[in-house]
């Protein structure tokens, strides 16, 4: 049994405009100490799908079908006293932006004392000391004296080594990183990611990394789940999606990062914008953007198949490893098919050759 | 160099800001200032684009800010097309800033939310009288498609729009008035990937159909590396890189270009490369290192003349000596664990990865007095000790951006390029022959 398995979630927020489906039958699993990305664009549901993991959709959301199965236990159905013991012991969560994390008014020390004083039945003090060691574990210096500081005295970067050494406070099977560097510059992503990378392997902790960012996805993770107007077009291993992308939405996306070394006088682009999910295309979501769509993509659903095979698989029950996308080409439905070339790395020497 | 003047020079711009600290600094002023900008010379030449890229904090924004003057520079020259703006009357500026637009970071942020798209987009064009009010609305429409948004989005509301969308309303914005000069402050940095392709490609096409001139400041290296022919690279106020884009990406580099290179992340799940990663953030401009203001996170400082040491052990000694700088008199403020009295020197060239024995024999001896001292409870002798015997050019003599290589395009601010500190190269640099 998998760490974790997510089947069928289906989450709705009602607003004044109407019913928006923000995620419409995901279902992946993450095995212990796995790394799973979800990737997409903004609105694809990236983020409503890890807070339905914590219990966190709020009013006017609502999940409204699945499960959510942690160590075979389904967490839409705790009472809230379960999920409580569950959220932030279990399951913790870093978040975006670090500066929103934290609370203004408490110093940073006590905020992650309480979380282990929460969930551990531990003395003042010994929360105290395991919380200067943390610190002092995610880089912190002078941790002892530095406890007693508040956020606002901290710089973006500290600030998020501080939101991450409270997520792992109570060492968590599974760490949720939504987007944990997109707020921070590029030389001190290097340096937090590389420092989550330490720490998980540490804990063994497994991670559900949400991530617009294709090139941190690519160090950082096993597997990626392409996440498109809140459903799964794509899974597959890391080096199947970025060597064998299956899906043209996936292609798209891939082809639009500007790679340094690569001489290109344009970015390829995907027309059009993500959909209004009040109200989604027919058929396959992708096809008003899609460069290969044919009369049939617009009619009927694809949905998720073996790429190699083209047989039905849902993601629970398909091997983890196996590459599964949502296309007709796959079925065979397509008459002309897919017609792109993958070029993963530029032109430039010394940073990664391609095939 | 090309042979005519560029469109744009800027010499020795300098933009200070007043610190206040507390309330009484605010009501009476603390007289002390904060220097964002810090002698800055550039220049933009017609029809290309600059990339301007470093770390927030830097002063990108206040280097842009400034040049147009939307903030005052403190001192300095900005000359476009031979004219100083630094010099001109507020009205003489307003009839300038129809040639040069300045599109602020957060389009969200820079649309008046109570405005319609006719009025934000329209109201440069009635400001400047660049079209009779009769033509106006056409007009507008013409913008809005030129940025590709639909004519009939005029009478729409920001909030309307998604960010990407925001993005093209403040394109539109600035190109009501047919500027030739556009500098473009993280105009992607919030976007999608497939937005930000769309977005940077928009860009491209407007600068061919309009002969427009850049300048694009960005902290996605990748980006630049996309947009720009030359880019300049900023720390701490200063340009300390600047050249053509391939050359600057290309090494030799100065040792901040390196590394925010390798920093990128890379989309490519193979790629196995060595990532330089940097100690530590930006130090705050008030508390702006001596000498070369990279030298504190630099991973490759120059080793005093006298030694001949590799340069992860002049590191590993410049930590050792900043913690004893910074330290009071005990001997725990170096030491993290405590240890017996006669383990101390080693212990201490454990923690901070110093080797058990130097590699040059004069540098173990001062090294080994030195910890010595420490160990015996002397740690003023030990910090003077330290601190005067490995001195590094890199932290009291100020680099000045200089040429680099014969044409004169590329100019780099880093004592390695300097001739007269070759006795100071680590004894491991492997471009000893090659960066000069």
């Amino acid at each position: 049994m998998a760490l974790l398995e997510v089947e069928d979630l289906v989450v709705q927020f009602y607003t004044e405009d109407g019913v928006v489906r923000a995620v419409d039958g995901i279902s992946y699993e993450i095995e212990r100490g796995e790394h799973l990305a979800l990737v997409g664009e903004s609105g694809a549901g990236k983020t409503v799908t890890s807070l339905a993991l914590l219990g966190l959709i709020e009013d006017p959301g609502e999940i409204v079908g699945g499960e959510i199965r942690f160590r075979g236990r389904n967490i839409l159905e705790c009472s809230d006293s379960e999920l409580r013991s569950l959220r932030g012991n279990e399951i913790a969560m870093v978040f975006q932006d670090p500066e929103t994390a934290l609370n203004p008014v408490y110093s940073v020390g006590e905020q992650i004392a309480e979380a282990i004083r929460a969930h551990r039945d531990v003395t003042d003090e010994q929360a105290r000391r395991r919380t200067v060691e943390l610190l002092e574990r995610v880089g912190v210096s002078d941790a002892e004296h530095r406890y007693a500081d508040y956020p606002h005295e901290f710089s973006g970067g500290q600030q998020q080594r501080i939101v991450i050494a409270m997520a792992l406070s109570c060492e968590p099977d599974l760490l949720i990183c939504d987007e944990p560097t997109t707020a921070l510059d590029v030389t001190v992503e290097a340096q937090i990611l590389e420092l989550l990378e330490e720490l998980v392997e540490e804990f063994e902790t497994a991670i559900q990394f949400v991530s617009h960012d294709l090139g941190v996805v690519a160090e950082r993770c096993d597997r990626v789940l392409v996440v498109y107007a809140g459903q799964v077009v794509e899974r597959a291993s890391v080096d199947d999606l970025y060597y064998d992308p299956k899906h043209p939405y996936t292609v798209g996306l891939m082809a639009s990062i500007p790679r340094l070394g690569a001489d290109r006088d344009r970015l390829p682009t995907i027309p059009g914008a993500a959909p209004d999910l009040i109200d989604p295309p027919t058929g396959c979501r992708f096809h008003p953007r899609c460069p290969y769509a044919e009369s049939c993509c617009a009619t009927r659903e694809p949905s998720l198949v073996d790429a190699e095979t083209g047989t039905t698989a849902t993601p629970l029950e398909a091997a983890p490893t196996a590459h599964l996308a949502a296309c007709h080409e796959y079925t065979g439905a397509l008459e002309d098919g897919l017609d792109y070339d993958v070029v993963v790395s530029g032109e430039d020497e010394g940073r990664g050759e391609s095939e | 160099m090309s042979d005519d003047e560029p469109l744009l020079r800027v010499e020795g711009l300098e933009k200070e800001y007043a610190a206040a600290d507390g309330l009484l600094d605010r009501l009476f002023g603390s007289g002390r200032t904060v220097t964002a900008v810090d002698g800055v010379d550039l220049e933009v030449r017609e029809g290309e684009t600059l990339g301007l890229v470093g770390e927030s904090g830097c002063g990108k924004s206040s280097l842009a800010r400034s040049l147009l003057r939307l903030t005052e520079p403190t001192a300095g020259t900005v000359s476009y097309r031979g004219t100083d703006l630094t010099a001109l009357s507020r009205s003489e500026l307003r009839a300038v800033r129809t040639n040069v637009q300045y599109v602020p970071q957060n389009p969200g942020a820079s649309l008046n939310p109570r405005l319609t798209v006719r009025d934000i987009v329209g109201e440069p064009l009635e400001v400047h009288d660049v079209v009779p009010p009769s033509e106006r609305d056409a007009r507008v429409r013409d913008l809005l498609e030129t940025v590709g948004l639909a004519p009939g989005h005029a009478e729409r509301y920001p909030h309307e729009f998604s960010g990407g969308q925001q993005q093209r309303l403040a394109i539109a914005r600035a190109l009501a008035v047919e500027p030739e000069f556009v500098v473009w402050d993280e105009p992607v940095s919030s976007l999608d990937v497939s937005v930000q392709a769309q977005i940077l490609n928009l860009l491209a096409d407007l600068q061919d159909e309009f002969g427009l001139s850049y300048l694009f400041i960005a902290h996605d290296l990748s980006v630049v590396a996309h947009v720009a022919e030359r880019v300049a690279v900023m720390y701490l106020g200063k340009i300390v890189d600047v050249g053509p884009t391939e050359a600057v990406f290309d090494d030799p580099s100065h040792p901040y270009t390196a590394a925010l290179r390798s920093a990128i992340p890379e989309p490519d799940p193979r790629w196995e490369g060595d990532r330089i990663v940097l100690e530590g953030t930006v130090p705050a401009p008030s508390d702006c290192p001596s000498g070369c203001r990279f030298h504190t996170r630099c991973p490759r400082v120059l080793s005093p003349a006298e030694y001949d040491l590799a340069s992860d052990t002049v590191r590993a000694i410049r930590r050792l000596r900043k913690r004893l700088a910074d330290a009071g008199n005990g001997l725990e403020s170096v030491l993290a664990a405590p240890t017996t009295d006669e383990n101390v020197p080693a212990a201490i060239r454990d923690e901070f990865d110093i080797p058990p024995e130097l590699e040059d024999d004069d540098a173990e001896r001062v090294l080994a007095d030195a910890l010595e001292s420490v160990a015996t409870g002397e740690i003023d002798d030990g910090r003077a000790r330290l601190a005067s015997a490995f001195a590094t050019p890199c932290e009291t003599d100020r680099p000045r951006l200089e040429p680099v290589g014969g044409d004169g395009d590329r100019s780099i601010a880093c004592h390695r390029f300097d001739d007269a500190y070759a006795d100071h190269l680590p004894n491991d640099s492997e471009t000893r022959t090659s960066e000069r």
